[in-house]
């Protein structure tokens, strides 16, 4: 035994180095944050969802003041929306948002068909009902890159692995409900930015 | 030809930041969950100790190190190989004792503790990298090697540099390594 390792030889799980070591810690965040409540007094899940989510929007708001210079021109909210889905995406994960849907009332979808924080999870149903412990950070990350850029928003997330649905048309925003059914996807990212459209959760 | 867009130079750079900063954050939630600095180290170290069981493994299917004959050898491996892969720095190894079981790792260069000026008001016993402690003790474990892992100076404490002690528990066998060649 001895013989080299080649990088590639482990298809596309194999990651940056530093970047197992985001996943290890994230995950370990989830573990154990979800669990603690400081403030027992409102709904316990809630405020464990929030304080992952409030994490997330701190370093949001702090990876969104390192932005590459040509982005700091971002007016647009579609333009933002574009960043989020490239730029900081392939910064965080080294790739791109597989999707951005927009209803231009305000309301975007962005999709991720195999997110790279939940694929160590299975691609089965069993670990569904983990899943949104393993989104709320990253809600609170898009939120808070967001606020940089000079947006509010309200972002969440769900989760759904039914089969693709062949009958939706191209372009349409569709129901919540719906929308889940479009693909494989891991995750769905909701935002309301600049208009404050309510979305209801799940 | 223009670059793909996830190998520019700088998403590198913010893929880095993104650990730091989420560590920060991190450190920061615990600070305000939690009164005593020795409450929040202990945390820390038990989250890094997870995390070390785990980041072994990874080290380990990366790197093709193969089994060490000594605890020197293996705390340059830890130095050379595991810091500088997973946090692209390489620190200095002294060895205290005769015996041979006592190591320190010199930092130079903390990435962990890149944006941190010093730590913050009222929380003088607080050490904020100790998640780096857990870490090492949970990977050493993971193949054998109890150690106690400890900071001994902290730049962020007032000292010049940041040392981390590592100190093996048992002693190697060496018939026991001999046999299994």
């Amino acid at each position: 035994m001895g013989g080299k390792c080649w990088p590639g030889a482990r298809g596309e799980r194999w990651r940056m180095a530093d970047a197992v070591l985001f996943e290890f810690l994230h995950t370990e965040m989830v573990a154990e944050l979800w669990a603690p409540d400081p403030d027992p007094g409102s709904g316990g899940k809630k405020k464990s969802l929030s304080v992952l989510e409030g994490l997330g929007f701190r370093v949001g708001q702090a990876l969104g003041e390192r932005l590459p210079r040509e982005t700091l021109a971002v007016r647009e909210e579609l333009d933002a929306l574009k960043f989020l889905c490239k730029d900081l995406w392939a910064a965080m994960f080294q790739k791109h948002m597989d999707g951005l849907r927009t209803n231009h009332q305000g309301t975007y979808v962005l999709q991720d068909n195999s997110f790279p924080l939940l694929i160590p999870m299975g691609s089965g149903p069993q670990y569904l009902e983990e899943a949104p412990k393993f989104l709320a950070f990253t809600c609170g990350l898009l939120c808070g890159a967001l606020h940089t850029l000079g947006f509010q928003s309200l972002v969440t997330a769900s989760v759904a692995s039914l089969p693709a649905c062949k009958s939706l048309g191209v372009g349409c925003l569709l129901p919540l409900n719906v929308v889940q059914a479009l693909g494989h996807p891991h995750l769905w990212s909701l935002i309301s930015a600049g208009k404050g459209n309510q979305i209801n959760k799940l | 030809m223009s670059r793909p867009a996830h190998k520019r130079p700088e998403y590198h750079k913010i893929n880095k930041d993104l650990f730091v900063l989420t560590y920060g954050a991190l450190v920061a939630q615990l600070c305000k969950d939690y009164e005593k600095d020795e409450d929040v180290n202990k945390y820390l170290d038990k989250m890094g100790y997870s995390i070390g069981t785990r980041l072994v493994e990874d080290f380990l299917a990366r790197s093709c190190v193969r089994r060490c004959h000594s605890y020197s050898e293996i705390i340059d491996i830890i130095a050379q190989v595991a810091f500088k892969m997973y946090l692209g720095t390489t620190p200095s190894v002294t060895c205290h004792n005769s015996s041979r079981n006592e190591f320190s790792l010199i930092l130079h260069k903390n990435p962990l503790a890149e944006f941190i000026e010093e730590l913050p008001a009222g929380r003088s016993a607080l050490c904020y990298c100790n998640l780096l402690c857990g870490i090492i003790r949970g990977a050493l474990e993971m193949v054998h090697l109890a150690a106690d892992v400890t900071f001994l100076q902290d730049r962020l404490k007032g000292d010049n540099v940041t040392e981390i002690g590592i100190t093996f528990l048992k002693k190697v066998d060496d018939k026991k390594y001999r046999r299994k060649k």
